[in-house]
């Protein structure tokens, strides 16, 4: 910013002396994003070219752990099927979620205090727990099924309750619902009402005004909070085990099949590497079409 | 109510008098270092030190046992592999079949454990000759030593399954068509495979063909109608049998126990074709600090009172032959102590040369 009479960039703090320029705040910022984040893709990505075997990983440099998932079509086949939940889980969430936020954002005092700690409180509680709770909920003897069947509109047990890609979806929605309903909150939050007004004064009806106002608006939080639940759901681990029966699994499970099972580190970080990179490249181009580049510039781009 | 103000002053004496006492152990203040010395760093299941085992076992050595999170021969292999790993525990129990080969490594001298000074563990010598077979050793070194055994069945409620019925002494419970949809499997490559192989008369599953594998796969993919589901831990495997969600899973030792504390009808079968036998084996890392400590807790853990004290609060037989004759005829056979008299195979784990294959194949069965 600069002073439009002096053409000189103004002091943020008159009378205290700067000591040269304040690249040093940025070190914590830097430092952090350096051994927190590209320091462990570097690390992965080193690992993914190296040998494992029963005695342990030897650095190395060879493709054998690529390779590998291009011979074998289930890799391919894993990554369709992971993308594919990850996304309707994403589509799901935002059809639950904005209503919601919309709730908690038009309510006023401590109602609304009340209603956001309601929205919070479930997940004051451990991921796993929350999907286990599912099972005695929709299990052949659950509840859902014995309430059906004391009520008598059914005879016997629904199986397909539990144990299906269906049911996946339900825990994944319900597990990342608020990554999804905090931040459109909160952008939602940020609409100065009298837009709203103003829109209404000028003949613009509720659908309209919705839709030429306060979507664009709160855009930014729908990307948000898209991004948020589309890369937790495409790590997904523990609810496609839980929840998904025979066929529940994911890309991330295979992953973790090479750590836990097989201490193979090397095509484990080989197969992490390929989703990271899949994920990147589906964030690209989907991105491009929905504008993505704004939650990542904070709308500078 | 009475407010404390807290000065500088007062913040730094608290902090000074909070240093002082966590390092008073390090410089040997009366009353803490010998608690510190005694202190044994393990790694083994906790099911095998349960609070009953684990008092003998700190009697015996006159120390506390510090007994960290187990998960599996592979996270075994990986802490003691990482950087440091040899020297932060002082005890280790893992599956021997899978332990093996990464502890003793590709040749001698490479070994990650220490050899153990037997003079110092006299209770080896009651191992069972059906176990002599498990101890490891490199030239005239020992390495590890079995401790505790166990096997791998069906845990079936016998309200639903009529312990009569022929396919209970079979891995074909879990496949015949008779109890489609109320029996459920591990999330566990190796074992899946293995006992699937198994009921196909695949006589070496760990060793089995590209074929062999292909045809287990398509077997285990044409029966996946059957399985209610795959379980992935202790506690969701016991809660499918005591919900009823399921009537016959694959399951452990200590499911059948948990399971007939809670007053259910369960019992395990004995698979003709060959069950599922396992040992864990004891050995020090090569860095240990502990080490007269450690050889201490492998002798006791090879002792008859911890093995029929195990035995009497997890079902799990040990490899102590002398045990066996503590329990009466009916709980040796309801522990497993007759499984040679029961005249089936018994199949030992072993890591397969192929487990990467055997990780695909399961990955194809899920995905089909």
């Amino acid at each position: 910013m600069t002073s439009p009479a002096s053409g000189k960039t103004p002091k943020p703090f008159p009378g205290v002396r700067p000591i040269g320029r304040p690249f040093w705040l940025l070190l914590p910022g830097v430092a952090w994003l350096l051994v927190f984040g590209l320091a462990p893709i570097l690390f992965m990505g080193a690992v993914s070219f190296w040998r494992s075997s029963i005695f342990g990983t030897t650095p190395d440099f060879q493709f054998g752990n690529y390779a590998r998932m291009i011979e074998e079509p289930l890799y391919v086949e894993l990554l369709v099927k992971t993308l594919r939940i990850a996304a309707l889980t994403t589509i799901l969430s935002l059809i639950f979620s904005y209503p919601l936020a919309w709730f908690l954002a038009s309510r006023k005092g401590a109602w609304k205090a009340v209603c956001v700690v309601a929205v919070f409180v479930p997940f004051w509680i451990s991921y796993v727990v929350r999907t286990f709770v599912w099972l005695p909920i929709l299990g052949r003897n659950g509840l859902i099924n014995q309430t059906l069947m004391g009520l008598g509109l059914i005879s016997s047990p629904v199986e397909w309750f539990l144990y299906n890609e269906g049911t996946v979806y339900l825990g994944l929605v319900y597990v990342y619902t608020l990554f999804m309903t905090l931040p459109i909150y909160l952008a939602l939050e940020k609409i100065d009402p009298k837009l709203i007004e103003a829109a209404t004064d000028l003949g613009a009806r509720p659908w309209q005004t919705f839709r030429h106002v306060v979507l664009p608006l709160s855009w930014p939080g729908v990307l948000s909070g898209s991004i948020m639940v589309f890369l937790l759901a495409v790590s997904a681990y523990v609810t496609p085990r839980l929840l998904g029966g025979t066929s529940g699994i994911m890309f991330g499970n295979m992953i973790a099949n090479q750590f836990l099972s097989n201490n193979n580190w090397a095509f484990g970080s080989a197969l992490s590497m390929t989703l990271v990179a899949v994920v990147a490249l589906f964030l690209l181009v989907v991105g491009r079409w929905v504008g993505i580049r704004e939650v990542f510039t904070g709308g500078k781009g | 109510m009475t407010h404390t103000k807290l000065d500088r002053r007062s913040v730094l004496q608290l902090a000074g008098g909070a240093a002082l006492a966590g390092t008073a152990g390090t410089f040997g203040m009366p009353g803490t270092a010998q608690a510190q010395d005694r202190r044994l760093v393990a790694v083994m299941p906790g099911p095998f030190l349960p609070d009953g085992a684990r008092a003998i076992l700190e009697r015996m050595i006159n120390g506390r046992v510090e007994n960290l999170p187990y998960v599996s021969p592979t996270d075994t292999a990986a802490k003691l592999m990482a950087p440091g790993g040899t020297s932060r525990y002082d005890m280790m129990f893992s599956t021997t079949g899978f332990i093996q080969a990464p502890v003793l490594r590709e040749r001698a001298g490479q070994e990650l454990a220490r050899p153990l000074d037997l003079s110092k563990i006299p209770n080896a010598a009651r191992i069972s000759p059906l176990f002599q077979s498990e101890i490891t050793k490199r030239g005239n070194n020992t390495y590890m030593l079995p401790v505790v055994w166990g096997y791998d069945s069906v845990v079936y409620n016998k309200d639903f399954i009529p312990e009569g019925d022929p396919l209970t002494q079979s891995w074909g419970v879990l496949f015949d068509d008779k109890y489609a949809g109320k029996v459920a499997i591990r999330d566990d490559p190796y074992q899946s495979i293995a006992l699937t192989a198994l009921h196909l008369g695949i006589r070496s599953p760990e060793t089995m063909s590209q074929a062999d594998l292909n045809r287990v796969t398509q077997f285990l993919i044409s029966k996946k109608r059957n399985f209610r589901t795959i379980w992935g831990s202790f506690a969701e495997a016991v809660n499918l049998i005591s919900s009823r969600e399921v009537y016959a899973v694959f399951g452990w030792i200590p499911m059948r126990a948990a399971l007939q504390r809670q007053g259910m009808n369960v019992t395990n079968n004995w698979p003709r074709e060959g069950l599922l036998v396992f040992t864990h084996s004891a050995f020090i890392p090569k860095d240990s600090r502990n080490v007269d400590l450690a050889h201490a807790a492998i002798n006791a853990a090879l002792s008859t009172e911890f093995g029929k004290q195990l035995g009497q609060e997890t079902q799990y037989p040990v490899c102590n032959g002398e045990v066996a004759a503590t329990f009466s005829e009916a709980d040796q056979a309801r522990l497993g102590y007759d499984v040679e008299k029961r005249g089936i195979p018994l199949h030992r784990y072993t890591f397969p040369a192929a487990m990467d294959r055997w990780i695909e194949a399961w990955g194809r069965f899920k995905a089909a």
